[in-house]
């Protein structure tokens, strides 16, 4: 009796793991069926998505969910949008893996320096509804993305560096405050150094965001330094190699400028995370960061009157600043591409891009909406930034390539500050660049 | 233990109905062969779901061009994966680092790990808490640990403090894991400690194995502690050091997290890793035919030394 019960009970056993192997099988089939069965139906129903980095951003967070609220509620939409957010920290990557697996919304954030390559890879389409083209010409340069002559992304705001001191201690110093039309010349620029770390006020009286190792900040912030040194991160004539403009004589002397700025103890090769308190604090006399920082002076410097904003240093070709932020395209894969160019449209309003730009300080990308916006408008103090930027811009590379060069850049610069010899390491890049490049065929499409 | 059941259970149930004995019992052979196999199921099917089809997937790849994100086909490129590869000093520095990791970190962490074993293992009331509190950093998730451990090493973190307070203030702050003399030191420290917890338990299952018959005897000749460890406890201990050796040595080999959340491979790839390296041209640079590369190459390496392990500690 026993065993016969035994015997029925494995066998139960072994239908109940049969079955539950099964169950599970079809319930993972039917539910990836079901998944893309109702990815179908929203779209048919006129159901469009937009994906963006803002999640962690309340004030840009709070300002998209406004304009996706009133174009669901105006009479002419052609579609109902519907907002999904991330944080930046892993934005890309989410857009990157969800491209892999043929899962990307109708529209998507995108940083102005991936545009190319988010293009060459197939998941954005280039914007061609006429409308929406003819508003977008009313954008400054920087606020646009495009490649190869196709504009795929459009911005609200635009971002910029700068130099930022306070107007006693340089008087103090005796060192000449700069200004858009005349920047401090590389003489200029080391001879202040020399007196801020001589006045023995600070450890590392200079900082450069050393700390943002993780992200763009790199090739953003010391692109331009390259650039204005006569250097640059990929040859832009047929973006095919990086050899002789980033290892070249020009490379070679940013290189060493930058390693000395630590030899000489103006900067930490690992300074403070948040830059611009620090600057507040007074822990550096000299910032050279973004213009968010602005924000952290309006809100907590008590002495905000006595910071001076001046443009980075002429090394040598002009002084250069950095351009390009967030923007917004469309992807290949929209099913409603009419819908999304129209959303795009009606957000490119200059009430619209005045919130967008307001809610992280930066300068909003039209002349209208810089109005909207006091600290931009005619005399407001942030408009040294439009005059920075406008004279001084130079973008990107617009190549598909720049996200690799960017991760290059940045782990060769940082390891050069960290005392590698100049020579070996910016040939390791250049040999790094061009085998991805060539790996990718030239980032032609075949 | 199972086995062990079934087998009791199937002689009496044999002697109780002699005559029908030999066809029940391959009858029940078979069940339970089926029963064995139906268990076996949910974890091959798993298994070769989550590592079969990724691993040859991988060796494929590696000969390819292969993109995350590309709009041109996958070309078979060859070796060229594999030449730029080896002509790529970050490599190499990286087996360097990941060498010199495995070579440290190996005997002081099972060293370590079989003190506080033997510590342990004698039957004091304190040796719960002991052991306790040895464990609680393995249970602590290693990316928290090594956020924990960024700032202990920070230039003006508790490292720093604690030695300028000992030296009365003549200690010079060292940036631990900024300067590329000191960063695969501190490392190394900090995984020891994490980890060594782990390999205390095992090596404590191991000791607690060991019958007190042995020892008792051993007393009996007149062993000293010393002569007890060398001649009754380290050959009892045979299959767990083989064990730990090889589980430690791959989990050495494979250093990720640590550098992942503290260095980024650097101060000038003095702590990058193999697979660190994998994972970096292989997500952030989405390069998946080159990462599929390093990884194939680091497959092959840890199959050449897991086999000179097992050669050199094999039954004689």
């Amino acid at each position: 009796m026993p065993h016969t019960n035994r015997h029925r009970t494995t066998r139960r056993t072994v239908v109940r793991a049969l079955a539950a192997t099964l169950a599970i099988a079809s319930l993972a089939t039917v539910g990836g069926c079901g998944e893309a069965a109702r990815a179908a139906a929203k779209a048919n129903a006129n159901e469009i998505t937009i994906w963006t980095h803002t999640a962690g951003s309340e004030a840009e967070l709070a300002g998209v969910q406004q304009i996706i609220k009133d174009y669901n509620a105006s009479p002419d939409k052609k579609a109902t949008v519907k907002l999904q957010s991330f944080p930046q920290s892993s934005y890309n990557d989410s857009i990157i893996s969800a491209s892999s697996a043929n899962n990307l919304p109708c529209l998507v954030d995108v940083d102005q320096p991936n545009t190319p390559y988010w293009a060459w890879a197939g998941i954005l389409e280039p914007l061609t509804d006429k409308a929406l083209l003819e508003r977008a010409g009313d954008l400054m340069e920087s606020g646009k993305g495009t490649w190869n002559g196709d504009l795929y992304t459009v911005g609200y705001f635009d971002a910029t560096v700068a130099l930022f001191a306070r107007k006693s201690v340089l008087k103090k110093l005796g060192i000449r405050v700069a200004t858009v039309d005349e920047p401090w010349t590389k003489t200029e620029m080391n001879d202040a150094l020399a007196k801020l770390k001589a006045s023995g006020e600070w450890t590392y009286p200079f900082e450069i965001g050393t700390a943002d190792n993780k992200s763009e900040w790199y090739a953003y912030a010391f692109g331009p330094i390259l650039q204005s040194f006569g250097g640059d991160l990929v040859n832009r004539k047929d973006y095919q190699s990086s050899d002789g403009v980033l290892n070249g004589k020009e490379g070679k002397e940013f290189a060493h400028w930058m390693r000395d700025l630590v030899a000489k103890g103006y900067i930490s090769s690992k300074g403070g995370s948040d830059t611009a308190l620090d600057f507040v604090n007074n822990k550096s006399g000299l910032l050279y960061g973004g213009i968010w920082s602005m924000s952290t002076f309006q809100k907590y410097a008590k002495d905000y009157d006595d910071i001076v904003v001046m443009p980075m240093a002429d090394f040598g070709h002009g002084s250069v600043t950095g351009g390009g932020s967030w923007t917004v395209g469309m992807t290949q894969s929209c099913p409603n591409k009419a819908a999304a160019q129209d959303y795009i449209r009606f957000s490119l309003q200059d009430k619209y891009i005045a919130t967008m730009a307001k809610a992280g300080m930066n300068i909003p990308t039209t002349t209208g909406a810089q109005q909207l916006v006091p600290e931009f408008s005619k005399g407001g103090d942030m408009q040294i930034f439009t005059k920075i930027s406008k004279k001084y811009v130079k973008m990107r590379p617009e190549t598909p390539a720049y996200n690799f060069i960017s991760t290059e850049f940045r782990k060769t610069i940082g390891d050069i500050m960290n005392g590698a010899d100049v020579d070996t390491w910016l040939d390791k890049a250049v040999n790094h660049i061009d085998g991805n490049i060539q790996g990718a065929d030239g980032y032609r499409k075949n | 233990m199972t086995n062990a059941t079934a087998t009791s259970t199937r002689t009496t149930h044999a002697k109780s109905t002699s005559h029908t004995g030999r066809v029940t019992r391959t009858a029940e052979q078979r069940h339970e062969n089926a029963v064995g196999w139906a268990m076996l199921l949910p974890a091959s099917i798993l298994l070769l779901l989550f590592i079969g089809i990724p691993v040859l997937l991988a060796f494929g790849l590696a000969f390819t061009n292969a993109r995350t994100i590309s709009p041109n086909p996958t070309r078979f490129i060859g070796f060229e994966n594999f030449t730029r590869l080896f002509s790529d000093p970050t490599f190499w520095f990286a087996l360097r680092n990941v060498a010199v990791f495995a070579v440290i970190v190996v005997p002081v962490q099972a060293g370590l790990g079989l003190l506080l074993a033997v510590l342990i293992n004698k039957q004091v009331r304190s040796s719960v808490f002991f052991r306790t509190v040895y464990f609680l950093p393995v249970v602590t998730s290693m990316v928290v640990v090594s956020l924990l451990w960024m700032f202990i090493y920070q230039n003006d973190g508790m490292l720093n403090q604690v030695i300028a307070k000992l030296t009365f203030g003549h200690w010079q702050a060292v940036d631990w894991l900024n300067d590329p003399r000191t960063a695969m030191g501190a490392i190394i420290v900090m995984s020891i400690w994490q980890a060594v917890g782990q390999h205390m338990l095992i090596w404590l299952s191991g000791l607690q194995t060991i019958p007190g018959e042995l020892y008792e005897a051993a007393e009996l000749d007149g062993c000293s502690a010393w002569e007890q460890f060398k001649n009754v406890t380290w050959p009892c201990l045979r299959s767990t050091r083989n064990m730990i050796l090889i589980t430690i040595t791959i989990a050495a080999m494979s250093l990720f997290t640590q550098i992942n959340v503290m260095t980024q491979g650097g101060p000038r790839d003095a702590t990058t890793t193999v697979v660190f390296e994998a994972v970096r041209s292989g997500f952030q640079q989405q390069e998946m035919g080159y990462a599929s590369a390093i990884t194939l190459v680091f497959f092959l390496i840890i199959m050449v030394i897991t086999g000179i392990q097992r050669y050199l500690t094999r039954e004689k």
